[in-house]
């Protein structure tokens, strides 16, 4: 009997493990998530931006599939940009499976930039960064326009509304929000350093309220003097 | 003969009314972007009060997440547009709001924070702009060694200023992540009546890191 009921608890615990082990192993992560960005090729300040959104928004598992899938279509962009920089490589992959995503080789520290360097992309001495850097400034436009389409897409199958703003060459505004209207994140894409001078302040409402008030006043004036001319041609007569 | 007087009396009346109402347009018209510099400068001469004016009608997401670091440290991660900290620097007599995100609404309300740079209180470098006409006017004239203290709900952590640099607003360098803690603070520079692409910036070394319990 006592060995019958070990043998149950030793069946049923055996199926617990299983059982949550595999949907521990199987469950994707934001971590998942992150790791996928920084596969695809992104600047280490973007996947940042990726993974502070993420520390403070949460997600199913089932939508960081469909992130990673969108991020998957982002790294076959980046690896369009790669075949025409690096032409003689022998494989595109190697760029991105050698970036161990994490581990940092502090010889070659500025302390400016992250020092994650790639396993086997080493022979230009080149840090994962850099090579994303690099993958940014030669895409193009349109490159640049897909890969920005790839998250509005994303963003649309997972519930959020997110709008893209072009405020300069390859220079861009993103909107994220979510489904009652809220603003989730305005990230920029391109040129990151805040326009923080005087001039910046008046591109407000204001400046547009007293431009069309002159406007009025001058057509006010306008008609006024034509009426003006009018009656002193009558009174003429 | 009545009428026509009427008429000249309506001439009379209408001619430095117009007249008035034209000039008046003109001077607004060519006087508004002088005046609002001015106004500046004045704000700047006379400390007057830094301007905090309401953000628009943007809905921002209010909602705030708590999060045990691995250290068991307890962070909480603001929503975007959030005050979530008040920014420091007796040196240069400054005391501001700390707001999650940089957007030019949000700049006009405090010192707003890079959303792609580090959590305050998380390891890595964490970015602040801020305009050079109000709250970052002073930035340029702190020194090695002042202290910047930024302080959340859920911890204060002080900075050592390292050096001061300048760089130009295409060069994103000083934004990126770092593996060091450090705090970059920014602001325009060398042309206070327009725009420029000039940046001065603060790098501090972080020397304190308090959670609150």
């Amino acid at each position: 009997m006592k060995k019958s009921f070990k043998r149950v608890i030793a069946a049923i615990s055996a199926v617990t493990v299983m059982a949550f082990g595999g949907i521990s192993a199987s469950a994707t992560t934001a971590d998942d998530v992150v790791a996928a960005a920084r596969g695809a090729g992104i600047l280490d300040t973007y996947v940042a931006q990726l993974e502070n959104f993420l520390r403070a928004n949460e997600f199913t598992s089932n939508q960081y599939d469909m992130m990673i899938d969108g991020l998957a279509n982002i790294r076959n962009i980046s690896m369009d940009v790669v075949r025409q920089y690096f032409p003689d490589a022998e494989s595109i992959d190697e760029f991105f499976e050698g970036y161990d995503g994490g581990s940092s080789d502090d010889s070659d520290s500025d302390n400016t930039s992250p020092t994650t360097k790639p396993n086997k992309l080493n022979k230009d001495e080149q840090t994962i960064q850099d090579l994303a850097e690099q993958i940014q400034d030669n895409m193009t436009n349109e490159q640049m326009l897909d890969a920005i389409q790839e998250v509005i897409d994303t963003g649309k199958k997972i519930g959020l509304d997110v709008t893209v703003e072009q405020t300069g060459d390859k220079s861009f505004t993103m909107t994220v929000k979510d489904k009652d209207g809220n603003v989730k994140l305005v990230a920029p894409i391109g040129k990151l350093v805040s326009t923080t001078g005087v001039e910046a302040q008046q591109q407000d409402g204001s400046f547009v309220t007293v431009a069309a008030i002159c406007a009025s006043v001058l057509a006010a004036g306008g008609i006024g003097a034509w009426i003006l001319s009018r009656k002193n041609s009558r009174i003429g007569e | 003969m009545p009428e026509n007087k009427k008429k000249g009396k309506v001439v009379l009346f209408l001619t430095p009314v117009t007249v008035l109402a034209v000039c008046a347009a003109i001077i607004t018209a060519i006087g508004y972007t002088p005046f609002r510099k001015a106004m500046n400068y004045a704000n700047v001469i006379f400390s007057a009060e830094i301007p905090h004016e309401e953000v628009s009608e943007i809905k921002y997401d209010t909602k705030e997440v708590e999060d045990e670091l691995d250290d068991g440290s307890k962070i909480v991660y603001p929503s975007f547009g959030a005050e979530y900290a008040t920014l420091k620097i007796d040196s240069i007599g400054l005391e501001a709001p700390v707001i999650w995100g940089d957007t030019s609404d949000l700049l006009q309300n405090g010192v707003c924070q890079y959303t792609g740079s580090a959590y305050i209180g998380m390891t890595g470098n964490v970015v602040l702009a801020a305009h050079c006409n109000t709250f970052f006017y002073h930035l340029g004239e702190m020194q090695p060694g002042d202290t910047a203290v930024l302080t959340t709900s859920y911890g204060e952590f002080t900075y050592r200023m390292t050096e001061q640099t300048f760089f130009k607003d295409t060069n994103n360098q000083y934004l990126y992540p770092t593996d060091d803690d450090r705090l970059t603070m920014y602001t325009c520079y060398g042309n206070l009546l327009g725009p420029t692409e000039d940046r001065l910036a603060v790098i501090c070394e972080l020397v304190e890191k308090k959670f609150y319990e």
